[in-house]
């Protein structure tokens, strides 16, 4: 085939361009870093680059939610740890009070005592944040968790029942706080017995229990929630078969079963499933005696029963022996609630630490594809612009060579 | 002795005309579409010398004709991956990265759920919000210029193809009057025509056929004339039907006006149209139906919560409405027709456009236009004329009233419910409170509860159903109370009872199980958590004062994740994706139609290179060659020259002989 002038210098032209285009994309990876400037370099590489980003920003979010919840824990334990020391101090003071030893100067003295560290419990269970949000209150971080009523002295949960998840996985959601209702609503108050329904000759009934740990356990076995009607128990004190013995008494249950039967005495005690039941009187009467629902009392009302139980000079020895047993057993399961809430603290900073380290390794994982994907080996680009480099030299030299030959350079 | 004198002279004129011919190729190295030149002669019959010479081109018809198919389907392809490499720029350009702006405006809601009573937490999240509004336009003005470009460039190209006819038509005049003299058309005129055809031939596909008076006839690949033999057809550039802003060639052919507008052209305005129809257009409306579905989520999401002030939320983003085109051929062009997208079917937009076509003035066909085609068949609708009419299934509905009745039969209308003015794409409600973080409800145990039981809200599906004046109605199911059957009664906000549900299925949808069931329905659902005792109560009650409550927002941050989004084809019966996945099917969708633009840039450059290459072996000229010409015919001129002189000789010998 002819080669013409026009085709030597187009040949040589077209070549020159080419080589000047790669040196130019070779130039443009070395100072960029990036393989490829637009989709229609590699639209299949970008695409699957932009998933990676995409995943790394999520779990760059979820990370740093991670970190503000641990930020938020840190502070609920801390307050919660300051709540279990002051109620600890609280249930050894009831201790010392329910000392025989102590008089009615050291009960004023414990009872402003137990002032104190009411009010720095209620401190506590009114903690804000460093939003100004109370941590306690649930959802409505705004309100106060807990106010006191002046008229009555009690103190209620004027919070919500709502809780913050943080979601720090994809599919993982952390409780962000505990509101006051499960912390300090849920905490049940003393079980008893309740007295109703004098009859006959029986003038008073007293229960006292004596026996916390068998009388919870009849309770929890023998409490009916369907029918009220079942926790009722009669006390019948019966006039004798035979004249001239003691009246007698027996203890039925709602079906009319005998579960106790017995000689009778006035104003001695019955033991009954870990209650001393005193009832006075004589043949014939009975009396109702019926297991006390369950219900709960927050700490901040243990503690104002308590405070006023050791001011209150009128109450008689047995009374007062209730009322310290109550706030015992109130602080112990306030506390009980206060531990068990630091406990799943604990737990969800084990799951964020381990859902935390899981994501930080995603995010190098996706991060070392994208790598891979697109961004420029340095060293293969920096061979290329050299091998351009030298190639566009030749080419420049060749181009002189060839465009100087012409014959008619030879003919004279 | 004269005839020796007429073979010099002969020889001599004749080798001067050789000589002239091979100046005329080495001055000419160098012009545009030169065709080196031959000159031939014939010997005299009577052995009296040369006779007469021809001046030719060297040229092959099929090599020429080879050219121009390859000059027209290189140009094509060159032309549509320039445009389309600025559009593959612009959508992969790292400044106004759509795909940033959907993940930033999520990490904004996890932000703000991190901390819900924070002002500017929120004020960050509608900031995010507006700058992905911000985006979204941006890179659909950019796209809108590109067509606007498109379209002024097919606009002016007219006038160019106009006057390369006249030019090939007026070449055709001088070449059939040339041919009938002796020396026939000169090659430089030649050449001027094959220069004419071969620019025309840039723009559009075209063939040619050489007729017997030596002039070409030029006509598109589908038959339309646009050199004859004795007249021209003309270009002019109308708009385009039914939208008028898109500009469309027509050609003029004897007073009758032939439309282009389906035709497919080929060459760079080939390149043009294909460009902006399918290119610029197809990702506009991806863009239209990311930004809608962005906004319709977020929106629906939005109006399951409660705001920082206790109100129900609203809507976040501005939807516009879209208004139809109309075709030429309708009765009346004031007749209009709107369509709005459907709040909460965002992910059953397609990207498809619809044509609207009226069977009666009040009946109506609407059929999906779908890659270029039409449905065969309507579509189903939900609603009657004068509307709205809901598309069913497709996420739209469509409006009739504006034009109050007016419509006829055979009244056409093309519907892009994609395809908006991006400018009224924008955030309504700019305070940060008004985004709705706190769920609706709230549950609350009772004073007297002992267990640790407590209800949970599952789902929200509907607010409209149970929910008015920022305020749960007295009439929806809202308190929960143990009985001493272990199973759950349901009463309303006055205590009256509603259903029961039992207790034995492990406290699961606690609506959806109750008997007798819930009429209407409820809009959510609850869950029981625990084993209550008989007796507990629960309620259930407007989320009022709870301002930190982030279970809506974390509703908020999860589309992220949600497929809400239409895709283009049925994958096995699924057919949604995620914002991340439609933005990257709409780059990697112009990405691959880049790449395998280049890769059709340079088959067809190699193609085009290799038909030139035989063009040129033809018909250049290689200086080398006409510098040994040269040699050669100095030195025939020289020698006849001689005999010139020598024929002198004799001739004043015999002179003197006879003195």
């Amino acid at each position: 085939m002819r080669i013409t002038n026009n085709q030597i210098f187009s040949r040589s032209l077209q070549d020159m361009s080419q080589t000047q285009k790669r040196l130019n994309t070779a130039h443009s990876q070395v100072t960029s870093q990036e393989k490829f400037r637009t989709s229609g370099d590699a639209p299949a590489e970008i695409a699957k680059s932009n998933y990676l980003n995409d995943e790394i920003k999520k779990n760059t979010q979820y990370q740093t939610n991670g970190l503000m919840l641990k930020g938020t824990l840190g502070l609920e334990e801390t307050t919660l740890n300051n709540l279990h020391i002051a109620m600890e101090r609280g249930r050894v003071l009831s201790v010392r009070a329910l000392n025989g030893a102590v008089d009615k100067q050291d009960r004023f003295a414990i009872a402003l005592e137990i002032g104190q560290v009411q009010k720095e419990v209620f401190s506590l269970v009114n903690t804000k944040n460093a939003n100004g949000d109370f941590i306690f209150s649930g959802t409505s971080a705004h309100l106060q968790a807990y106010v006191k009523d002046d008229q009555t002295g009690q103190y209620s949960y004027r919070g919500n029942e709502q809780d913050n998840d943080i979601q720090i996985a994809t599919n993982v959601y952390v409780s962000g706080g505990d509101n006051g209702k499960r912390v300090f609503e849920s905490a049940p108050a003393r079980l008893i017995m309740n007295t109703s329904n004098l009859l006959g000759n029986v003038t008073a009934v007293e229960t006292e229990v004596i026996n916390q740990g068998q009388f919870d356990n009849f309770h929890a076995n023998n409490y009916d929630h369907n029918n009220p009607a079942n926790n009722t128990f009669k006390l019948n004190v019966i006039a004798p078969v035979i004249p001239g013995n003691s009246d007698t008494f027996e203890l039925l249950d709602s079906s009319n079963a005998v579960l106790q039967s017995g000689n009778f005495t006035s104003d001695q005690g019955i033991q009954f499933n870990g209650v001393k039941i005193m009832a006075t009187g004589s043949a014939v009467g009975s009396a109702d005696i019926s297991l006390a629902p369950p219900h709960n009392v927050n700490i901040l009302n243990t503690l104002e029963n308590l405070k006023e139980s050791l001011f209150d000079t009128s109450l008689s020895k047995e009374e007062f022996r209730e009322r310290m047993a109550d706030a015992q057993i109130g602080i112990e399961n306030a506390k009980y609630s206060v531990i068990s809430t630091m406990s799943t603290i604990g737990g969800r900073n084990n799951t964020i630490e381990r859902v935390t380290e899981s994501n930080e390794s995603f995010k190098v994982i996706n991060q070392e594809a994208m790598a891979i994907l697109t961004e420029a080996d340095l060293a293969a680009a920096m061979t290329d612009l050299t091998k351009e480099q030298n190639v566009l030299e030749m080419s420049y030299k060749s181009f002189n060579k060839i465009n100087n030959l012409s014959l008619f350079n030879s003919i004279a | 002795m004269a005839n020796l004198l007429q073979i010099g002279t002969s020889g001599v004129l004749g080798h001067q005309q050789m000589l002239n011919t091979t100046g005329n190729n080495i001055s000419n190295v160098n012009t545009d579409g030169y065709s080196r030149q031959r000159t031939q002669h014939n010997s005299q019959t009577d052995n009296m010398g040369l006779a007469r010479s021809v001046t030719g081109r060297e040229v092959n018809k099929f090599a020429q004709a080879e050219l121009l198919i390859d000059t027209s389907a290189f140009s094509n392809k060159e032309k549509f991956l320039a445009e389309i490499t600025r559009t593959d720029q612009v959508l992969s350009d790292k400044s106004n990265n759509m795909a940033a702006g959907v993940s930033q405006l999520f990490e904004s809601f996890h932000t703000a759920n991190d901390d819900p009573t924070s002002i500017s937490n929120r004020q960050l999240a509608i900031t995010d919000a507006k700058t992905l509004a911000a985006s979204f336009r941006n890179v659909g003005e950019q796209l809108n210029n590109q067509a606007k470009t498109a379209n002024s460039e097919i606009a002016d190209k007219p006038a160019m193809l106009n006057s390369l006819i006249q030019d090939v038509h007026g070449l055709n005049k001088q070449v059939m009057i040339a041919d009938s003299t002796s020396r026939g058309a000169s090659g430089a005129l030649l050449d001027q025509r094959d220069v004419a055809i071969e620019s025309l031939a840039k723009e559009l596909d075209i063939s040619t056929i050489v007729n017997d008076n030596k002039s070409i006839s030029i006509n598109l690949l589908n038959g339309q004339p646009l050199v004859m033999q004795n007249s021209v057809s003309q270009f002019s550039a109308i708009g385009g039907d039914p939208d008028a802003s898109n500009v469309e060639l027509v050609l003029n052919v004897d007073k009758n006006t032939m439309p282009l507008q389906d035709v497919n052209l080929g060459g760079r305005i080939g390149a043009l149209l294909e460009f902006r129809d399918e290119t610029v257009y197809t990702s506009l409306r991806e863009i239209g139906q990311l930004s809608l579905g962005v906004a319709d989520a977020v929106n629906s999401q939005n109006k399951m919560g409660l705001d920082l002030n206790g109100d129900m939320g609203k809507d976040i983003y501005t939807i516009p409405p879209t208004q139809a085109k109309h075709y030429s051929g309708n009765s009346n062009p004031a007749h209009v027709i709107n369509s709005q997208m459907i709040a909460g079917e965002g992910s059953s937009l397609t990207t498809s456009q619809y044509q609207v076509s009226m069977t009666s003035p009040m009946t109506f066909d609407i059929y999906e236009i779908k890659n270029g085609e039409r449905s065969a068949n309507p579509l189903a609708v939900n609603g009657t004329y004068p509307g709205p009419v809901e598309v069913t299934d497709h996420g739209f509905e469509i409006d009739f009233s504006a034009a109050a009745g007016g419509f006829q039969s055979g009244d056409k209308f093309l519907m892009s419910p994609t395809l908006f003015n991006l400018n009224d794409y924008d955030i309504t409600n700019t305070q940060p409170e008004d985004i709705a973080l706190a769920s609706i409800l709230q549950a609350k145990t009772g004073a007297a509860n002992t267990t640790t039981s407590r209800l949970a809200v599952t789902e929200i599906s509907d607010p409209s159903l149970s929910f008015a004046n920022n305020d749960l109605n007295l009439t929806a199911p809202q308190q929960v109370s143990v009985n001493n059957s272990g199973d759950f009664d349901i009463f309303d906000g006055n205590g009256t009872y509603m259903a029961t549900s039992s207790g034995a299925l492990t406290g699961q949808d606690l609506f959806a199980n109750a008997i007798p069931p819930l009429n209407p329905g409820v809009g959510y659902e609850i869950k029981m958590d625990g084993q209550p005792n008989p007796g507990e109560t629960f309620t259930l009650a407007y989320n009022r004062d709870s301002i930190a409550d982030n279970s809506n927002g974390l509703k908020l941050a999860g589309l992220e994740n949600d497929d809400k989004l239409r895709k283009n084809h049925n994958n096995n019966g699924e057919n949604q994706m995620t914002f991340a996945e439609g933005i990257s099917t709409l780059i990697s969708t112009v990405g691959n139609q880049t790449r395998a633009a280049r890769v059709d840039s340079s088959a067809n450059e190699a193609k085009l290179v290799q038909s030139q290459n035989w063009i040129e072996s033809v018909s250049g000229v290689n200086l080398d060659e006409e510098a040994a010409n040269m040699v050669r015919y100095e030195q025939a001129y020289n020698a006849s020259a001689q005999v010139v002189s020598i024929s002198k000789e004799i001739f004043d010998t015999i002179l003197n002989a006879a003195r």
